[in-house]
């Protein structure tokens, strides 16, 4: 057995009263360390807004991403994540990287359903396999931790006039057996805390489209295709920016936003913001702390809509 | 004692999996049998007479024959031993086929067990004893609940043959969903020129009494003798009294949805559903009316010129007797919106159901016959028809066919292009199931004459896109992505029981599937009778149905009802409960439980007051024998002791 402890290492304290069996293990994952670090910013930040304490996982390694189960085979893509989970310390464990949430959930499936692999784990590990603890992503985390009343009461309607769209992408719901999270034809669970934040979402025909994924290096012109109609019909339909829980679909529809207008001829300037920065502007988080400076489609017009005009600034350039 | 016993092979049905010679021999060494063979097909005519002769050679008193279910043939066999001159309650069967050859496959073990229920059958059969059937009269009046093309028929069928029939329809005007189409496939004759002359005539008929705005409400009885409560809500409009002059449509304040448009614009709170409706009688919506609301208006009241409106009107109760019930309530469309996400879940003003825009398409609907998109009024140019919305799809727990969505959409698409000329319609579907007479050549013309293009495939997604919907699909015989940008999109949505379907069949006691469409009582050869005797079938109210099938079927029902009415009193069950007076104690346990009201208090000469049983009300189904606390309530045929004797058989 590992020694149950708390790694709040380079983590801000967390609120008055918090229990530490209250704490969430942390599941960064490699996204959220590097391009993606405006999501671990904003996460962390409006987590401890919230009072809640978060435990990063000691020694965590990659969860597999898509390289472990699809071209590796044998059972390294459920071992990689087996071992997070085996070294998870607390009752729950929220991974905000969707792929990461994906492969931590697909490990503890296929380990709940096979004897063959918990011997085989047993070997690796030298112990019984720990995988049981509970796996919640961002969207599940903070409806969670908050409810839209608290939100609501907390925020008193500070993005009110702001309509966003609500992209949920393929892996936070797929396969439905196995995610058992939300309805993977029409996921509506980011509604409520939006809506508690006073903005709307209404529907968005695209939310579980594919963005072309991985893709974007291999044959870029199928992630530029894709992207491109999420990103059209969000601004043809009058959205003010598109809401991801997935840093891959952020990629895919904030860094290549540009790429598709050179690509097409299209002026498209759609901001992406992740859940996460979208309470952390609700609870009065600044804009440049929760890391929205750091996209490549500026967020200006939308921050300016709900009075964050005078003092921002915009490190990045307008995408033309 | 002088038991025959007669086992079936039924072909290979029972054979194939019990060895019927096994069972011949072990019943002839059971107590009290002198006789007993396996016949090939036992209701065949060869059959059915070897046990004739057996009867009449062997002078046997009682027939035990293992076959099928008695629900099957159990009167046919009653039958064949009264032609050899036994009383035919001396017959017992027993049910080696559906309860034993068909779910088993060990041959042994099934022949076991068809050797034990012949066992049993033969315990129980030395118990029998001769009964004779009752008679009652007959009520010579029909209900027929649902006034659609189903229930006209019936009720015009039956009321041409003399006998008098009660329609009665819970919205305001009799017509159901054929009042709404437009033309009908696949002749494109007019629905309302064809179905108004019948609504007519039904309320013009001498023998039908007609009752809009009535539901009913509770049922009792029995076939041939029915007494059903009928409520009639409250319209705060005096029905002899109103002329249909429609003043006070036009002059009501209060907007309602228009319920017979499908919610194609607005109605009024106090409306007649349309220019054709039968009665031609207002009705006042409560839930809409400012008189009701906010407590005060009048208007209605001070501009009509009949005085026809009493806004302190209440609901009716009318109790009456009746000998048959015909159900034929129809259908709804299936309310697509939950389910269908993907097409807007109802969030888009262009996506509309068929229902919808056959009302647009019609003369007399709320666009005057112009198609209009509902978002901006404009004319569509690209109108997308999707097939199979709520129907073969087991996504949303809809696998059944519906039946007529491939014909509507092949009218509509005609139809689309004879009102808008420089139209083009894309039809998505999966298969074209055109089956009926000059279908299929319809579906063709539709193609070929009207331009209608058809791409095989479902629709993936419906979104908004520069004020038109772009619909998303494949071509699965191109195995192409197919994208169309649509100025309208009408969904063919599927059939859905009628509200309140279910609970109509639990007060009237018949069966009904996980759908709620009414189960008939075989699907072959008692296609419109239902397992409650005097409860008939018309319509889709049975599953879902085109016009000409609805119509055949409720002739087929009236043909059945006029059949069962021509008697003037009908056989009753011999097999009801019977007190043993001597030792009654009077507690009417039994009337308690009782759900026929069959139980009466007679006073004996002794001054003692026990149960009785009104022969003609039992129905025999044994509740009394179970509540009466010192058992002395048997039903005849299935008494206490052939019960018992049949369970130490089994057990043995």
């Amino acid at each position: 057995m590992i020694e149950r402890k708390n790694n709040t290492a380079g983590m801000p304290e967390a609120g008055s009263g918090t229990q530490a069996d209250d704490a969430y293990s942390y599941f960064p994952g490699c996204s959220l360390t590097s391009s993606a670090g405006e999501y671990d910013v904003s996460f962390r930040l409006v987590a401890r807004e919230l009072g809640i304490r978060l435990e990063e996982i000691e020694d965590w390694n990659c969860c597999g991403a898509s390289p472990a189960p699809h071209h590796w085979g044998g059972n390294l893509g459920v071992l990689l994540p087996a071992r997070n989970l085996h070294h998870a310390m607390r009752d729950s464990l929220v991974a905000p990287c969707v792929g990461c949430y994906n492969r931590l959930k697909n490990s503890q499936y296929e380990i709940a359903n096979s004897e063959e692999i918990r011997i085989q784990a047993e070997r690796v590990f030298g112990e019984p396999v720990r995988y049981e603890t509970e796996v919640l992503n961002l969207v599940e985390f903070f409806a969670r931790v908050t409810s839209p009343e608290k939100l609501a009461e907390r925020v008193q309607g500070r993005l009110a006039g702001l309509n966003l769209a609500t992209y949920y992408g393929c892996l936070m719901t797929r396969p439905a057996k196995i995610m058992n999270f939300d309805n993977a034809r029409n996921p509506v669970s980011m509604k409520p805390l939006l809506k508690a934040t006073g903005a709307d979402a209404d529907h968005f025909p695209f939310k579980s489209e594919c963005c072309g994924s991985y893709m974007g290096l291999a044959r870029k012109e199928i992630v530029l295709r894709a992207s491109r109609r999420i990103i059209e019909v969000a601004d043809d339909m009058g959205f003010d920016a598109i809401v991801t829980a997935c840093p891959l679909c952020h990629q895919n529809l904030d860094l290549r936003q540009g790429q598709i207008n050179s690509a097409f001829g299209t002026s498209l300037a759609m901001p992406v913001l992740y859940f996460s920065q979208v309470l952390g502007l609700a609870l009065g988080l600044e804009a440049d702390d929760l890391g929205i400076d750091a996209h490549m489609v500026s967020a200006r017009r939308l921050l300016e809509k709900i009075g964050h005009g005078a003092d921002i600034t915009q490190k990045q350039a307008e995408v033309s | 004692m002088r038991i025959g016993v007669f086992v079936c092979q039924c072909g290979t049905n029972i054979a194939g999996t019990v060895t019927t010679d096994k069972v011949v021999s072990a019943a002839t060494s059971m107590r009290d049998v002198v006789h007993a063979e396996t016949l090939q097909y036992s209701c065949s005519d060869p059959g059915q007479r070897q046990i004739l002769e057996a009867v009449q050679k062997k002078s046997l008193t009682r027939v035990v024959l293992a076959a099928c279910s008695p629900r099957m043939h159990e009167t046919t066999f009653r039958r064949a031993v009264t032609r050899a001159g036994m009383n035919p309650f001396m017959l017992e069967m027993v049910n080696i086929r559906e309860q034993c050859s068909w779910i088993h496959s060990d041959i042994d073990q099934a022949t076991d067990k068809a050797i034990d229920i012949v066992r049993k059958g033969v315990a129980k059969a030395r118990g029998l004893k001769p009964l004779f059937p009752g008679r009652v009269p007959v009520t010579k009046h029909v209900l027929v609940i649902g006034g659609g093309v189903a229930g006209i028929q019936t009720a015009l069928d039956i009321a041409d043959a003399g006998l008098p029939v009660t329609l009665v329809e819970k919205s305001p005007t009799i017509g159901g969903n054929m009042a709404r189409l437009d033309k009908t496939f696949p002749t494109l004759d007019c629905s309302s020129c064809i179905l108004t002359p019948r609504m007519v005539e039904a309320k013009q008929h001498e023998n039908i009494s007609l009752m809009v705005n009535s539901e009913v409400e509770k049922v009792r009885g029995y076939i041939g003798n029915f007494e059903i409560d009928i409520r009639k809500k409250a319209t705060c409009v005096i029905e002899d009294r109103c002329t249909g002059c429609m003043i006070c449509q036009e002059k009501c304040p209060g907007k309602a949805p228009d319920d017979f448009n499908a919610g194609v614009g607005l109605s009024k709170a106090i409306s007649i559903s349309f220019p054709q409706a039968v009665p031609m009688v207002a009705t006042l919506r409560k839930e809409y009316c400012r008189q009701f609301i906010k407590g005060k208006c009048g208007v209605c009241k001070k501009v009509c010129p009949a005085d026809a409106i009493d806004y302190e009107q209440e609901d009716v109760m009318v109790t009456e007797k009746f000998g048959a019930i015909v159900a034929a309530t129809g259908y709804e469309l299936y309310d697509w919106r939950e389910a269908y996400p993907d097409y807007g879940g109802g969030q888009y003003p262009d996506v509309i159901t068929s229902l919808q825009y056959e009302r647009m398409l019609s003369a007399s609907g709320p666009t005057g016959g112009h198609v209009q998109r509902p978002s901006d009024g404009a004319e569509p140019k690209n109108v997308v028809f999707v097939s199979c919305v709520g129907s073969r799809d087991e996504s949303v727990g809809r696998p059944f066919c519906c039946s007529v969505g491939c014909m509507y959409i092949a009218k509509q698409a005609i139809l689309t292009k004879e009102h808008i000329p420089d139209s083009q319609s894309y039809v998505f579907y999966i298969d074209i199931r055109a089956t009926g007479k000059g279908y299929e050549e319809f579906t063709r013309r539709a193609q070929k004459e009207f331009g209608a293009l058809y791409l095989r495939g479902r629709v993936g997604k419906i979104y908004p896109w520069h004020g038109r919907l772009m619909v998303m699909g494949t071509d699965t015989l191109s195995g192409d992505q197919v994208e169309i940008e649509a100025d309208l999109v009408v969904l063919a949505t599927g059939f859905a029981a009628s509200t309140g379907a279910g609970e109509l069949a639990r007060r009237m006691n018949i069966s009904y599937d996980q759908y709620e469409f009414f189960n008939e009582s075989h699907p072959k050869l008692r296609p419109v009778e239902t397992n409650t005797g005097g409860v008939f079938l018309a319509g889709a109210c049975q599953g879902p149905k085109d016009i000409p099938d609805s119509v055949a079927q409720a002739s087929a029902a009236a043909a059945k009802v006029i059949g069962l009415l021509s008697k003037g009193e009908l056989e009753t069950s011999p097999m009801v409960a019977e007190v043993n007076q001597t030792a009654c104690v009077g507690r009417f346990k039994c009337r308690e439980v009782c759900p026929y009201g069959a139980i009466e208090e007679l006073e004996l000469r002794d001054g003692r007051v026990v149960a009785n049983v009104i022969d003609s009300l039992c129905q025999g189904c044994g509740l009394c024998n179970v509540a009466c606390p010192p058992a002395v309530i048997p039903l005849k045929g299935y008494t206490d002791n052939q019960l018992i004797a049949e369970v130490v058989e089994v057990l043995r």
